[in-house]
């Protein structure tokens, strides 16, 4: 005799009567728009069609077994809410057996259904929704170094910088790396272009005021590793410069985006100024070790590595801390204190 | 080994090269001159009896006007000691060819400098400013390291390399007018 049982003999949302056979289910209920399980025993031959379409529809049932063995497992779309009758029939004979299938938005029964399905809903990443992450402090740390003046101690004010200071032809400056004071009047510069004293194009230093503090005088002919800082000046100074963009930017939406944007704007105004003094910081470090091993390369070489570890340091530390203390004040109940009488 | 032309000004009047940065050469106007020097300099930069011979040569054509703030204004310089200092100047820096000097006739009226003075163009300014009372250019080439000198003519200009003369050997400084591969092998030697 054909009957319905419980796939997995799972009883919750099945409702087994045993009149069939000992495991037959009668009923069982489906929550709206989910599908569940039912399996048909002894009905290899039979047909099985819903009597109410608009709640339990006849979409095939997306059989996932062969009728071989017997056993047919049919799966049920609860469409709305209502109930239908599931009839398993041979040609147009009597019902062999039937389920009735209560289709409900809330299954309040004392032995509910649990849904087949898990109760979140599938994550479909698409461009749209996938998570943002990404790396604002490095940004930040590469963006400090293309504008920050980085300090070198020792100098008597001479900062390292990828623009010259004072007014300069539209053509621009043929030196991309400077080490300069804040006039830009003592200076140290690394230049490409005709050379009065090689009498060729090389890369080369133009100093002024600075042949003391650096023992390079005016015209020194530098290397390949001189040719590469010069190089990579350049590509510093424009891509420093478009990743401190990004940085803003991302930042920016980061506070539109934020479930609290006050606290966000708090941790970036944080983030950006702890960015420029972990660059000043850490940059003058990195000056005054790089001067020591190699004055003028050396100081540029560590100025900027160590403006970058330090502007990115700088951004994490004061971003976390921020946030933090707005947490904590956030948090912070004042609680008036009861008037009470002057001292007598 | 003797330096033949140590510590000397260095004129050269065929000057061609695009390397002095200083257009094309020569120039189509007026009487242009490369001038050079070969006066010790371990700090960089004009040297400052380098800086005064100038002042003092130019001077001698007329009064001078350099660049300075606001952006688009002169100042005008009438003696040694104020010229000077426009080799100077961080504002508009002699070493980053951010600086010229405008010799000045008398009755001048020029109130401000085009931005074409700036440019590899400089020297096309020259007719342009003539009615105005512009009668010489003086522009710094690559590195300030030498400079272009335009007069409106030649009498000027001769004008100015006797000047030049008489201040430089007051401050102890010789004059030589050389082809421009011996401009380039004295500054290369020069200390």
């Amino acid at each position: 005799m054909a009957h319905f049982f419980a796939p997995d003999r799972s009883s919750p949302g099945y409702d087994v009567d045993g009149k069939l056979a000992p495991d037959s289910v009668w009923r069982m209920r489906i929550l709206t728009k989910q599908r569940r399980t039912i399996g048909l025993w002894g009905g290899q031959q039979l047909t099985v069609r819903s009597n109410n379409p608009n709640v339990v529809p006849n979409d095939g049932f997306a059989e996932t077994s062969t009728r071989a063995d017997g056993l047919r497992f049919l799966s049920l779309l609860g469409q709305s809410a209502g109930t239908a009758l599931l009839e398993a029939r041979q040609g147009n004979s009597g019902p062999w057996c039937t389920l009735q299938v209560l289709v409900a938005d809330v299954d309040l029964s004392p032995n509910p259904v649990l849904p087949d399905q898990p109760l979140s809903l599938p994550w479909t990443i698409t461009d749209a929704t996938v998570p943002i992450s990404g790396s604002v402090p490095f940004a930040a740390g590469v963006g400090m170094a293309s504008v920050v003046r980085i300090p070198v101690p020792g100098t008597n004010g001479l900062a390292v910088e990828l623009s010259p200071r004072g007014w300069t032809p539209k053509s621009g400056s043929t030196s991309t790396l400077f080490i300069q004071d804040v006039t830009g009047k003592r200076h140290l510069r690394l230049d490409y272009g005709y050379n009065v004293k090689s009498k060729t194009i090389d890369y080369h230093w133009n100093q002024k005021g600075t042949a003391n503090t650096f023992k390079i005088s005016d015209h020194t002919t530098v290397g390949k590793g001189g040719a590469a800082m010069y190089k990579g000046a350049r590509y510093l100074r424009w891509g420093g410069r478009v990743l401190l963009v990004v940085g803003v930017a991302v930042d920016v939406i980061s506070i539109v985006q934020a479930s609290k944007p006050l606290k966000r704007a708090t941790e970036v105004v944080a983030g950006w100024a702890g960015a420029w003094a972990g660059c000043k910081v850490v940059g003058a470090g990195g000056a005054y070790l790089g001067t020591a091993a190699t004055p003028g390369l050396g100081t540029a070489i560590g100025g900027f590595v160590g403006c970058v570890i330090g502007g990115a340091a700088g951004y994490y530390a004061a971003s976390s801390a921020a946030g933090v203390v707005y947490d904590w004040a956030e948090d912070t109940i004042f609680t008036p204190l009861p008037p009470a009488p002057a001292p007598q | 080994m003797s330096q033949p032309h140590a510590n000397s000004f260095l004129l050269c009047f065929d000057a061609k090269a695009p390397h002095w940065q200083l257009g094309p050469l020569p120039p189509p106007h007026g009487a242009f001159a490369l001038l050079g020097w070969t006066v010790p300099a371990p700090d960089g930069g004009v040297p400052p009896a380098v800086a005064a011979t100038l002042a003092e040569a130019l001077l001698a054509l007329g009064p001078l006007a350099c660049a300075a703030r606001p952006h688009g204004a002169l100042r005008l310089c009438q003696n040694p000691a104020e010229a000077s200092t426009l080799f100077d100047s961080p504002d508009y820096p002699w070493w980053l060819q951010g600086q010229f000097a405008l010799v000045l006739a008398p009755a001048s009226t020029l109130s401000a400098w085009p931005a074409s003075l700036m440019a590899t163009t400089w020297a096309s300014a020259l007719p342009e400013l003539s009615p105005v009372g512009v009668i010489g250019i003086l522009r710094p080439g690559v590195d300030g390291a030498v400079a272009g000198i335009l007069c409106r003519d030649e009498a000027l200009l001769a004008a100015f390399v006797s000047s030049l003369q008489t201040a430089a050997a007051r401050t102890g400084l010789a004059t030589h007018t050389l082809d421009e591969a011996s401009f380039q092998s004295a500054l290369a030697s020069s200390p």
